[in-house]
């Protein structure tokens, strides 16, 4: 049978989109994949360099890659060049400017709203980018002109690169391992001239040199541990995560001699020496014997380091917005042929997307050890995966493609979305105190994020309501019915979330400020929310709107959504704005836009929509 | 005659219970909410609030001293769903099998409108600051502002009149029939900036240094004014005129009668029976970041009444509840050695919880009678 066939195909997909997965990335003699693997700490959990790489590079230039020629360099290829021939990584045009007028009076090139410059340009004009970006500093965050801001972002971007570019050895000493060891060599005899010499004049030459010496390398060592951008030396011995320590501060630690140089000091300095000589034996048994140390002192750590890696490499969600994307074309198809065998085909399509979707969300909760709902990123991708997993349960049992298309089209734009969020940092970051509460974040934040996802559905089921029925002459008997009952469910189940997130939230607030409400922006959104819902229904049981009515406000239903998500964390103010995110702003006024639009046709006579326009004679 | 009445009060409670006044009630909520959320913007949380919601109308002021009415506030739109519910709740929404679900989901409502209510008019928030070591028996609003003359001639005992922020006002006249003086207030700002200068006319206390000029309000929600008063003393053998502010920690005895007395301009205070001391406050980093990990109190409640002397911790989510107070982790400063604790006092917070949990039961009960309904139907068709 069919079925069989297709059922076997399936597993077919989902087999191959598994194993390319596993597929080991080929990068030629150097073990680079595996150097992503190790783990650091960074704001304040440890993570792979990997994850460090990735997430620098998005707050640089909003990219994981970077394209030169003959070949792109990935995100760890990048951090790699930087470390070992900064000269180079230098010259590459990757910092993203966003204000025409921070360059403009350079040249037409530098006018554009959106442009990328080298660390060398930006060298050049370092004293214009700091005496900016202090005074804008100065100035209240609410209200910094987007100039300000910008520059605050582009010498954010510099500190970050500077940091990053000297936190394994100073950038301006090429031979820091011969220097590392030389220190070591001569760290005896040099402390020793200091001891037994107070008078400078009565040393030798040579003990002279000594001490200069040390006094260079105590230079060095001071400069790494006060650029370092994160903290690659594993305390063997100890499990406290505050205990690692940065290159310089190890070395420094070591001034004291009865404290041995960390191992991993020496193992990454010959890594990187190595990586710079183009000596891929070297850099590789560098490698293998500090892995090997990892492996026997931090074993847990390092496998989550390295789950770390290998899902940051699987990019799950691209491919949950690749697979939907296939999806909605051949939904699409399926409306003009083969309805049956192109929806059954969609359907399977969605659901590895889904799959993908759904690991991505479970590895990330792994990980972090919390809910899903943690930011305003896992929200988004939260509100996809509900819409989704939602949306293939009511095609189940229907099969009228409608469930299907438009929580598909919720799947993917939500992930569009967590996508441009995850560019201000680690998505993985660390709860504020206040927040720190898995009990609440699992039923409270779960269930407001849920409800967004009930009303994303709601809107976009009447959007297809009001487009197919205007548009087209196949809303009509059963399918209208099921239709304005999918629109309904969703209200309610909005309406319950909603209501029930928005109580445990204030519940929340209770136990930890003592203020069950405090009108505070986030709250005021949630309450909107259910407001909205509760007018909808009651509007409609009043008789004061009729199906039509009922439509268009559940349209408007995704403004007031939209609003409480983003909005008013754009208003920056009350307690819970720590996701503040900014220059979205343009986006959100042209999906309210959108929504306008779709509210208006919703309200032109039934008489001249499509579907009912023969309805009268 | 009674009948005439039971009918058309019978009539009144059915045209109060209309839906369409509930949605019209809901559609001015919404309104309402997005007004005060677009006006914390300048005018920070409080004051928004106090404006738009803890108020019977919004008043445009086109002239000064010119109000007009021209959208209703949160306690009025709060009031009329009240009556909606309850009538709504008389007439249509009984207690039948069919619908225990809704009636329970209303009723739940019901519980949090009148929670809200007790709450907007009852609560009491404070805040109480100590370093360590510091034992202190009274917390301080953040806002509000008290007047006080303070009998110090008491041997155990000070004696406290206080003169809320409510008569605080250019002109008036304070007296109480303890005091041998009367106060007339001769200027009094809600916040001004203080200047090393003398303040004309004042011979007495640190006026005859400082002087105030009046500023507008500070409306952020982190934003202290600086309230200031100057104020003349009356009595049969003593005249004298001060400035008071919030703005030094500086006290000022005059003698009237032989009797000291301390007059303070300062942040109402609420007092309570039993002591409460800093022993410890620590706050945690996440390693290497400069993000907050954890914030705690330690303190040693002493209450003599009852004979009570413990160590309590107070920390993130967790705190301490005490004869009708609730003490939270708030703030701290000066190098970790100072804690900020919140000071909630609600005879209404028990309400959102009923509420919460009458509610939760309608919405299952009802959405558990809505599937087995269709369970049903669908049964019967096949």
């Amino acid at each position: 049978m069919p079925n069989k066939t297709l059922k076997l195909a399936w597993l077919g997909i989902g087999i191959l989109l598994i194993v390319t997965l596993l597929i080991p990335e080929t990068n030629g003699p150097f073990k680079i994949k595996q150097f992503g693997e190790l783990p650091v700490l960074e704001g304040g959990r440890i993570k792979p360099l990997d994850t460090i790489a990735r997430n620098a590079l998005l707050m640089i230039q909003g990219k994981q890659t970077i394209r030169t020629q003959p070949k792109s360099l990935t995100s760890i290829e990048w951090f790699l060049l930087l470390s070992t021939h900064p000269e180079k990584a230098d010259a590459l045009e990757i910092f993203v400017v966003e204000h025409p007028q921070l360059f403009g009076s350079l040249g037409d090139k530098y006018q554009k709203q959106k442009y990328r410059v080298s660390f060398n340009f930006l060298k050049e004009h370092h004293n214009k980018i700091i005496t900016q970006s202090s005074r804008a500093l100065e100035m209240e965050p609410g209200q910094r002109t987007p100039y300000q801001k910008q520059i605050i972002a582009l010498n954010n971007r510099l500190m970050l690169y500077f940091k990053l570019k000297n936190t394994f050895k100073p950038e301006n000493n090429p031979q820091f391992t011969d220097a590392i060891q030389s220190f070591q060599q001569n760290l005896p005899n040099a402390l020793d001239a200091i001891k037994t010499h107070s008078q400078l004049e009565t040393l030798s030459q040579e003990k002279k040199k000594l001490i200069s010496e040390l006094n260079m390398h105590f230079k060095d060592f001071q400069m790494l541990s006060q650029t370092s951008n994160f903290y690659p030396i594993p305390p063997f011995g100890s499990k406290t995560t505050s205990d690692w320590k940065s290159v310089g501060d190890s070395l420094l630690q070591s001034l004291d001699i009865t404290i041995p140089l960390n191992p991993a000091v020496m193992d990454y300095s010959k890594m990187l020496s190595a990586y710079a000589n183009n000596d891929s034996n070297g850099f590789n048994s560098a490698l293998a014997s500090h892995r090997n140390l990892i492996q026997s002192q931090f074993p847990k750590l390092f496998y989550k380091s390295k789950t770390e890696a290998f899902f940051n490499h699987a990019s799950l969600f691209y491919r949950g917005i690749l697979l939907y994307g296939l999806a909605l074309i051949i939904l699409i198809i399926s409306w003009i042929k083969a309805p049956r065998f192109l929806g059954k085909l969609a359907y399977g399509v969605v659901s590895i997307g889904f799959l993908s979707h759904t690991i991505g969300l479970l590895s990330r909760m792994l990980l972090h050890g919390r809910p899903p709902v943690t930011n305003l990123y896992s929200s988004a991708i939260f509100v996809g995966w509900v819409a989704v997993f939602l949306g293939l349960l009511i095609e189940k049992r229907l099969r009228n493609s409608i469930a299907l298309f438009a929580t598909t089209i919720i799947g993917i734009l939500t992930l569009i979305i967590a996508h441009h969020l995850a560019m201000s940092g680690d998505t993985l970051e660390m709860m504020q105190a206040v927040l720190d509460s898995n009990f609440w974040l699992s039923t409270h934040v779960v269930t407001i994020t849920m409800g967004y996802a009930a009303v994303a559905m709601a809107g976009m089921f009447a959007s297809i309501y009001i487009l197919m029925g205007f548009l087209t002459k196949r809303l009509k008997g059963e399918r209208e019915k099921t239709l304005r009952a999918m629109v309904y469910g969703s209200i309610g189940l909005a309406l319950t979330l909603s209501f029930i997130g928005t109580v445990l939230g204030g519940i929340w607030a209770d136990q930890s400020w003592g203020r069950f409400w405090g009108w505070d922006p986030k709250e005021n959104g949630s309450i909107l929310i259910v407001l909205w819902m509760a007018i909808c229904l009651h509007a409609r049981f009043a008789g004061l709107v009729r199906t039509q009515g009922f439509m268009v406000a559940a349209v408007f239903g995704n403004i007031v959504f939209v609003w409480s998500w983003f909005g008013v964390n754009m208003l920056g103010i009350g307690l819970h704005s720590y996701g503040f995110m900014d220059k979205s702003f343009i986006w959100l006024v042209g999906f309210a836009v959108s929504q306008l639009i779709i509210m208006l046709i919703g309200t032109m006579p039934l008489s001249i929509w499509t579907s009912f326009r023969d309805e009268g004679k | 005659m009674f009948n005439s009445i039971k009918s058309s009060l019978k009539k009144v409670i059915k045209a109060m219970a209309s839906l369409k006044i509930t949605v019209l009630l809901l559609i001015s909520l919404f309104l309402l909410v997005i007004m005060v959320t677009l006006a914390q913007v300048d005018l920070g949380i409080y004051y928004a609030t106090q404006r738009y919601l803890n108020s019977f109308a919004i008043y445009w002021a086109p002239n000064k001293g010119l109000l007009v009415p021209i959208f209703p506030g949160g306690y009025t739109i709060g009031t009329l769903l009240f009556f909606n519910l309850v009538a709504a709740l008389a007439t249509r929404i009984w207690l039948k099998p069919k619908s225990y679900g809704l009636w329970l989901i209303h009723m739940g409502l019901l519980s949090l409108l009148i929670g809200s209510g007790i709450t907007s008019f009852k609560a009491a928030e404070s805040q109480l600051a100590f370093s360590e070591g510091e034992s202190k028996y009274y917390s301080e609003s953040t806002r509000e502002i008290e007047l006080v003359v303070i009998d110090t001639s008491g041997e155990t005992k000070d004696a406290v009149i206080s003169f809320p922020e409510a008569l605080l006002k250019e002109g008036s006249e304070l007296s109480h029939n303890t005091l041998p003086f009367t106060i007339t207030l001769n200027s009094y700002s809600t916040n001004s900036t203080l200047e090393n200068k003398a303040t004309p006319g004042i011979q007495n206390g640190y006026g005859q240094h400082i002087s105030s000029r009046p500023l507008p309000i500070f409306t952020q929600d982190d934003a202290r004014n600086i309230a200031t008063a100057i104020v003349s003393i009356d009595s049969d053998n003593y005249k004298d005129k001060l400035l008071l502010t919030t703005g030094l920690e500086a006290t000022q005895v005059i003698q009237v009668y032989d009797t000291p007395y301390r007059i303070e301009l300062r942040h109402k205070r609420y007092y309570v029976l039993y002591s409460i001391q800093l022993i410890d406050f620590q706050r945690k980093l996440y390693p290497g970041t400069e993000i907050p990990h954890s914030f705690s109190s330690k303190i040693k409640l002493n209450n003599k009444k009852t004979g009570e002397e413990r160590d309590v911790l107070i920390y993130m989510n967790h705190p301490f509840r005490y004869e009708g107070k609730t003490y939270f982790q708030a703030s701290y400063g000066e190098n970790e050695t100072l804690s900020v604790l919140q000071v909630v006092e609600n005879p209404g917070w028990l309400f959102p919880y009923i509420s919460s949990t009458l509610i939760s039961l309608g919405l299952l009960i009802h959405f558990l009678q809505m599937l087995i309904a269709r369970l049903k139907k669908d049964q019967n068709h096949a």
